[in-house]
Order: structure tokens, then C-alpha cells, then sequence
């Protein structure tokens, strides 16, 4: 069944745009709400304002439900706002309720079918919590004061200027048989909710005939520019009767007026009226109401993220919305262009090599040099343009862990910093997942419930870190608790039980190696499944979503003192930094994200364990890959004496992989090799190199799975 | 090109593979180049002889010799690769030179017959007698099928 929304397409893109900033506003800030122990005026304002707005254009939608339920949450929200009530968790509860309930009825819109929400129950939640607050005798049609914007009152002449169109439609009016008329209206004086109450009337006398323009119109009264007036014109086919009919069933309306409407009667018959103008709420004075949604698009983005920084308003919007694949394929543009800038400069030298350089080539050079320049920057600013701040991402976290730890009956805090830090958008979207399922395990097993905590000493909180960082090349994101921490024995015994290590595997594994085991698929610690985690599967797919992304992971952990996940991730996934290595003269890059170092050794300094060619650096003993082997499948049996090798790292594995030669470093645009091709072992993609051969790209962490195994 | 045409007549670029004459519809292919050097992908189907950079783009490149298990294949100066479309797909096919286009009429179509000894039939769609020569018809798909058979399953 359809929705039957009162709006365009364009109106309900806008709209849930605006409603997912305003859940969002509403979610950080009930969370703070909750844990401020002071009253903070100005974040109940803020939440208080953010709903009002969501009922506002929940009802210029038409969407029925949702304006009900934030008429609900408003109302409550208001005693707070009065202290009438006061900040309970039961009471952040109910308005996570209803903001889930939001977000359903949100969903509604996209599907375009209504969902089987019942609103009753939290319906009567609110209205029970409201009842309970002192001063809810008033009749419940009086609803809780606008939030007084600081507003100056300026005399404006009310005239109704009309637009060549629609004069157009006025000239023809009578042609289809409809008569223009002007409706005055007057509200009682000092009505709440002023911008709603005008909404609905203008709602219900549209329905009657034709609306061709009011003041305030829709938009003014959307942005709550309203006044006690509403005039409007309207065409119809019934007469002033149908009209007094149709305000005869409205509330709050003082006085009325209705005549027929001349075009002589244009400029200035109308009296004029007060109208009130936001203090710093950019004037969009936009009178056509075609252009309303532009109006909301900057309504939207003058509000967005946080409120209150209507002084800020005047500054023009200076952003547009892109389309992500839009800036996929100028991503791809730019990569081939950094590939032809390489080429240039090498065409450049064998010209210089070859040819006597007269001032054609010389102006050749300095192009070339200039054309350098500009794609450096245009790369870095495209690279830009991609990045979104973890923000995005890491808003949704604090709810997720406010829910999980009142369900796991733990007491955590929850901190997060660096959420600034800018990652390309193909990134964020890929880490989500593993960042949820490693807060969702420090809830659940990292975190112990108050009571053990207390018993081993520790405080009664248990302490959660998110913390996002630029180091480098590189963006590192940790999630640090101090819970019970993994205890190496109970996941050695686990591997050993479930049959992925032999017991003699086990008692060799050093405590680091034996935590890195969680990575692997299958193994869980947890004795009792839980339903958000302990089924053991997760760590694998954790590790795998970030190595795909050439991210690597790292757990560090401590029995009793916490565990922390490192997750290093590259800045963009379009362009990495590699060492390019050559085996059996042909170039291969290796991600390096993965590298450790590069050592230069003896033949003879390989020893042999089980088989296995191992090298020994510093104490610790690196088992061997050869690529020519792996990738030629050629054993170079000549004995050269020197090898280099190139340490790995990835998850705490090390693996050496032995090449012929080290032949630089550099920044590569990644390719995939083709749908065709598909996958191959130990390979990741391909890059083209700055002679346009392409390279192969090494796919570190397959590599290293396979020298385990 | 479409009014000079006659009805069920259709354009075909033909290439030498060996001693044979192959041609393809002229339609799937996008354009053909000198040779390029080959990088060599590990692990793949021997027909697959590795991937080459085509104005930025990598492209798989296969070798037909080894897919229709023809003699020779050495690469010699008039060596091309033929860069054909299947799927949205940009695929490169190895073959010894590129002769002409022909325009090739139903009528002259013969359906293989099973004497063409070296040549799996599957891949034809029919053999083309000209005045001075016979041309294999390929049909792309099938010839870029993968393995045993199955179908371009990585494309799709």
C-alpha cells in the first residue's frame, strides 16, 4: 500500500536528507543529554529543536504517522525543556524508542509502503511520561511553545505579488470555471505552535480549490516565519460558502476574511502585518513556491550537523552534493593521468637522450613540467574531494554502545576522539562493519559486568576507546577497553578443541601468536553465544574486510588490563605507496602498507625448519617465500649467493618473500585485473608502470596465508 | 557503413592464425594493435597470455593459438592484437597478422562440417567460401569461453 504523500519526488529527497540530520542531531544529543549530569539548556534546545523541525516537515509531507509520533516526542521533550521533567535513562529509552520508531516510518518513504508500526504503545509511553509531569493540565490541543527564535519584528507591507506564471493561471481561472478569491485569517493571539497550526490551515482551506499563493507560504511557514496572518489566494469552483464551511471546522482561528479577488486589487489592499524574520537565517527570499526546494536544501545545510549556528546562517552555501560515482570516475580519470605524467617525462628524457634539444622540445619540457604540477594537485584535490571525516561514520557508534551495554547489564564509557580525521569515502564504507563487530565484542566479552569489575579492583566503568589518528601515510583507528582482556591459554585450548592447531603447535605459540589466533575462522573463546557475538565467526571476515582494503589489523591484550585493536588503513584506495620489486625481470609492486623491511642476506644464511626455508633475523625466525617460485614457478637453483628479501607483516605474521631485485618505490594507481582474468593467487590487482608496462601487485596478506599453511 | 550493406551481409575482419584465415564480425571488434609487451598473470589458464595496458585500462589479452590448439604463434612483426568487446568486457586475442575486410553474405556460409581437423567446432560459427579462400567464422564468446566449457562465468 503506498503512502500517498503530499510531496515530490525532490520534496521527499530533501526531506529524508533533512530527517537523517535531524535523527542523527537527536541521537548524539539524547546520548549527552544522558550522561550530563548539570541541565544544559542549550542541548535541550537543541533535541527540543530538532524534533519540532521533523514534525514540521513530517506534516508538509503529508506524512501523517510520523508527524503524530514527533508531536508526541515534542511534547515531552518540552517538559523537559520547562524542567517539568526530568533526564531519566527509562526517558532517553523512550526516545530512543521513538527514534527507532522515526526511523521505520522513515523507511516508509523509501519503500513507499506503510510498515506495520504500531504507534499506540509509544504513543501512550510519551503520553504517560508527559501526564506524569506537573502542569499537563493544559488541554492537550495547546501545544508547547515554539522555540522562541531571538527575532526583531520588522514592518513589511503584506502584497501579493504574483509571478508572470501566475497571473497566467489567474488569467485562465475563469475559463475553467474557478474564481480567485483572498482569504485573511487571524489566529488567536499567542497560539503555540504558530508554524504547525498555520500549516494546517493552509493544508486544509488548499483543499478546497486551488492554492496560487499564500503569505507566509509554505516554505516561510516551514522555516517557522509566521506570524498570527495567514493570507492566501486561492481559485475555486464552490463560493465563499464552501470557505467559511471548511475554517468554520478549524481551531485557533480568531477572525477571517474572505473576498473575491481582482487583479485591480493587487498591490497593498491587503493590510499590512507583522512578520517575523530569523535573526541571521539567511533570506531566502524566494517568493516563487517553485523554488522552495532549493530553500530547503539550504535550510538544510545551514542547520547541518549542529544546531544553534543560526549566526552563521548568512554565509552562502557553498557546497554541492556529488554523486559518489561521479567522483569514482574522475578518481580513475586522474590515475591514468598520473600514470601519463610519468610517461611524459620519460618520453622527455629519450628525446633529451636522442635528439638535440631546440626549442620546440625545450617547450615541450616546460609543458610537461607544468602539466606535472597541475595533476600532482588536481590528484591531491580529487583525493580531497573523496575524503569524508570518520565522523560520519563513528555517530552511530555511541547509541550502538549505550544500547549494548545497558542489554549486556554493563556500565561502559564510551569515548571517542579524533573523529575529524578524513578517510576516502570507499573506506569508510568498507570499515563499518569490522568497527561494529569489535565494539560489539569489547561490550560483550571485553567489558566485564560492574560487579566483577569491582571484585578485581578495577573501576565500576568500564572504560571503551575509539580513537581515529593520521600517522603518515596512514590512518590508524584503535578501540582500546579495559576489560578482562584474551587470555592466550583459553584461545590456544580453543584452537586445540576445534582442531585448527595440533597441541604441539600450541605450546610453541608465543602469547602474541596464540592472541592473533582469534583471527582465525571458527574459533571463539566464549562459552556462551550471545546474540550479538561469540558464534565464532567474525574475526576472520573482521581481518579479511580490512586486508582487502590493504589495511592491516593488530590486537595487543593483556589479561585483566584490556585489549586494543590497531587497524592501520591507507588513505585511499584508488593510490597506494609500493615497493616495486623485480623477479625473473618482471616488475611486481608490494603494498607498502605490509612492509616491514628489506634485508640484503647470504645464501647461506638460510637455514631449513620442517622443510621450510627460514632466515633468522634479530632472534626471530622469518619462514621464506620465494615469488620466482610461487609466481615463475621456477626454483632458481643457480646459487648467486645474495638475496633480497622483503619482510612482511600483516596481522603479527611475519613472512620474508624473496625476490631478485629492489627496483623503488612508488606511488601505484591500482587495477583490478578484470572480471575476466578474475581471481588469481597471490595476486591483488595491477598497476601501470610509468614506461606503460603493467605490473602485478602482490597480495601480501593471500601470500602469507599461504606460507602458513 | 549500414547502407552499403546488402541485407544478411555482414562485414568481417580477417586474420591470419597459422595457415588459416579466421574472421570475426566486425561489430565486436573495437580496434587492433601492434604488439605490446605482455605482462604474464601466474596462475592462469595457459590461453590467457597475461594482461597489457591499453591507454590506461588493463586488459587481458589471450592467445588463440593455445585456445584452438594451432600450430606457430611465434610473434613476428605483422603479430596484432585484436581487441574485441564481449560483455562490456575489453578483451585482447593474440593472432599472426590482419589481412582485410571482407563482406561476407549468408549465402557463402557453410556450417562446419567436421573437416576442418584442428579446430574445435564448437567455437564456429560457420565456414565463409570467397573467391580465393576460405575464412573460419569465430564466434567471440564462445571462443573466450573459460575451461571446460563452462560459460564466460567471470563475466557476467
Amino acid at each position: 500500500m503506498g503512502l500517498n504523500l503530499d510531496a515530490s519526488p525532490e520534496e521527499l529527497k530533501v526531506f529524508l536528507e533533512e530527517a537523517d540530520e535531524h535523527f542523527q542531531t537527536l541521537e548524539e544529543d539524547l546520548i549527552r543529554l544522558e550522561k550530563e549530569e548539570e541541565f544544559n539548556e542549550d542541548l535541550m534546545q537543541e533535541i527540543f529543536r530538532a524534533s519540532h523541525t521533523l514534525k514540521g516537515s513530517s506534516a508538509t509531507i503529508g506524512h501523517n504517522r510520523m508527524a503524530q509520533l514527533t508531536h508526541g516526542m515534542e511534547n515531552v521533550l518540552d517538559k523537559l525543556r520547562k524542567k517539568q521533567l526530568t533526564v531519566t535513562s527509562d526517558l532517553v529509552d523512550i526516545m530512543f524508542e521513538c527514534l527507532d520508531c522515526l526511523k521505520v516510518l522513515r523507511d516508509e518513504i523509501l519503500n513507499d509502503e506503510e510498515s506495520d508500526l504500531e504507534l499506540g504503545d509509544i504513543l501512550g509511553k510519551l503520553g504517560s511520561v508527559h501526564d506524569a509531569a506537573p502542569g499537563s493540565d493544559s488541554p492537550t490541543t495547546t501545544q508547547p511553545a515554539p522555540d522562541k527564535t531571538p527575532g526583531k519584528q520588522t514592518e513589511a507591507k503584506i502584497s501579493i505579488d504574483l509571478s508572470w506564471e501566475e497571473r497566467d493561471t489567474l488569467a485562465n481561472a475563469s475559463e475553467r470555471g474557478l474564481k480567485p478569491y483572498v482569504i485573511q485569517l487571524l489566529f488567536d493571539v499567542e497560539l503555540e505552535m504558530l508554524a504547525v497550526r498555520t500549516f494546517v490551515t493552509l493544508m486544509a482551506l488548499n483543499e478546497t480549490g486551488e492554492m496560487l499563493k499564500s503569505n507566509p507560504s509554505a516554505d516561510e511557514i516551514e522555516r517557522e516565519q509566521v506570524t498570527d496572518t495567514l493570507v492566501m489566494l486561492i481559485l475555486m469552483k464552490d463560493d465563499e460558502a464552501k470557505i467559511r464551511e471548511v475554517i468554520s471546522t478549524l481551531p485557533n482561528i480568531a477572525q477571517y476574511e474572505i473576498q473575491p479577488f481582482n487583479d485591480n486589487v493587487t498591490q497593498g489592499e491587503v493590510p499590512s502585518i507583522q512578520r517575523v524574520e530569523k535573526v541571521g537565517e539567511a533570506e531566502a527570499e524566494c517568493d516563487e513556491a517553485e523554488s522552495g526546494d532549493r530553500n530547503k536544501i539550504n535550510e538544510a545545510k545551514n542547520k547541518a550537523p549542529t544546531a544553534a549556528k543560526n549566526n552563521n546562517a548568512k554565509k552562502a552555501n557553498r557546497t554541492v552534493r556529488v554523486d559518489v560515482e561521479l567522483l569514482d570516475s574522475l578518481m580513475n580519470l586522474v590515475g591514468e593521468l598520473v600514470i601519463d605524467r610519468t610517461r611524459l617525462f620519460q618520453i622527455l628524457g629519450n628525446l633529451e637522450a636522442n635528439y638535440e634539444m631546440d626549442e620546440v622540445s625545450q617547450d615541450l619540457g616546460r609543458t610537461s613540467v607544468h602539466i606535472a604540477r597541475v595533476t600532482t594537485q588536481l590528484q591531491e584535490q580529487i583525493m580531497k574531494a573523496r575524503m569524508l571525516p570518520v565522523e560520519n561514520l563513528f555517530n552511530k557508534f555511541p547509541r550502538m554502545v549505550r544500547d549494548l551495554s545497558q542489554k549486556a547489564g554493563k556500565e561502559v564509557d564510551f569515548v571517542m576522539t579524533g573523529q575529524e580525521t578524513e578517510l576516502d569515502r570507499s573506506i569508510i564504507e568498507e570499515i563499518g562493519d569490522p568497527l561494529i563487530h569489535l565494539l560489539r565484542n569489547a561490550v560483550d566479552h571485553g567489558i566485564e559486568p560492574p560487579d566483577q569489575r569491582v571484585a578485581k579492583g578495577k573501576p565500576r566503568i568500564g572504560q571503551l576507546k575509539l580513537q581515529a589518528s593520521h600517522e603518515e601515510n596512514h590512518i590508524i583507528i584503535t578501540i582500546k577497553d579495559d576489560g578482562r582482556g584474551i587470555d592466550p591459554e583459553v584461545v590456544k585450548k580453543s584452537g586445540v578443541k576445534k582442531g585448527m592447531i595440533t597441541e604441539e603447535q600450541a605450546k610453541r605459540l608465543t602469547d602474541k601468536e596464540a592472541i592473533n589466533l582469534i583471527f582465525m575462522s571458527g574459533l571463539s573463546t566464549v562459552a556462551k553465544v550471545s546474540d550479538v557475538s561469540g558464534r565464532g565467526v567474525g574475526m576472520d571476515v573482521v581481518r579479511n574486510n580490512i586486508e582487502k582494503i590493504n589495511g592491516a589489523t593488530e590486537i595487543d591484550s593483556a589479561v585483566d588490563k584490556g585489549t586494543e585493536f590497531k587497524i592501520k588503513l591507507p588513505l585511499t584506495l584508488a593510490i597506494i605507496r609500493a615497493l616495486l620489486v623485480s623477479i625473473d625481470k618482471s616488475v611486481y609492486a608490494i603494498p607498502l602498507s605490509s612492509v616491514t623491511e628489506t634485508i640484503r642476506m647470504q645464501q647461506d644464511q638460510i637455514e631449513y625448519v620442517n622443510n621450510q626455508e627460514v632466515i633468522v633475523v634479530r632472534g626471530k625466525v622469518l619462514p621464506l617465500v620465494r615469488l620466482k617460485k610461487v609466481f615463475r614457478n621456477s626454483y632458481d637453483i643457480e646459487d648467486r649467493g645474495k638475496l633480497f628479501v622483503v619482510v612482511v607483516n600483516l596481522a603479527g605474521q611475519q613472512v620474508g618473500l624473496v625476490v631478485d631485485s629492489l627496483v623503488g618505490e612508488q606511488e601505484i594507481v591500482i587495477k583490478t585485473l578484470g572480471k575476466y582474468i578474475g581471481d588469481v593467487q597471490g595476486i591483488s590487482g595491477a598497476t601501470i608502470l610509468g614506461d606503460g608496462n603493467v605490473a602485478l601487485i602482490v597480495d601480501v596478506s593471500n601470500l602469507i596465508k599461504k606460507a602458513a599453511s | 557503413m549500414a547502407e552499403e550493406l546488402m541485407e544478411n551481409e555482414n562485414q568481417y575482419v580477417v586474420f591470419r592464425l597459422g595457415r588459416e584465415n579466421y574472421g570475426l564480425e566486425i561489430s565486436t571488434i573495437l580496434e587492433i594493435i601492434t604488439m605490446q609487451t605482455i605482462t604474464e598473470v601466474p596462475g592462469t589458464e595457459v590461453f590467457i597470455e597475461g594482461i597489457i595496458n591499453l591507454r590506461g585500462r588493463v586488459i587481458p589479452v589471450f592467445n588463440l593459438h593455445k585456445k584452438l590448439n594451432l600450430a606457430g604463434g611465434e610473434t613476428t612483426r605483422s603479430t596484432r592484437i585484436v581487441v574485441v568487446e564481449v560483455r562490456g568486457n575489453h578483451i585482447g586475442m593474440l593472432v599472426d597478422g590482419v589481412s582485410e575486410v571482407v563482406k561476407i553474405t549468408e549465402e557463402i556460409v557453410e556450417q562446419p562440417s567436421g573437416i576442418l581437423s584442428d579446430l574445435d567446432e564448437e567455437y564456429l560459427s560457420g565456414v565463409a567460401k570467397l573467391e580465393d579462400k576460405l575464412v573460419i567464422l569465430l564466434d567471440v564468446t564462445k571462443v573466450l569461453q573459460r575451461g571446460n566449457g563452462a560459460l564466460l562465468e567471470n563475466i557476467g
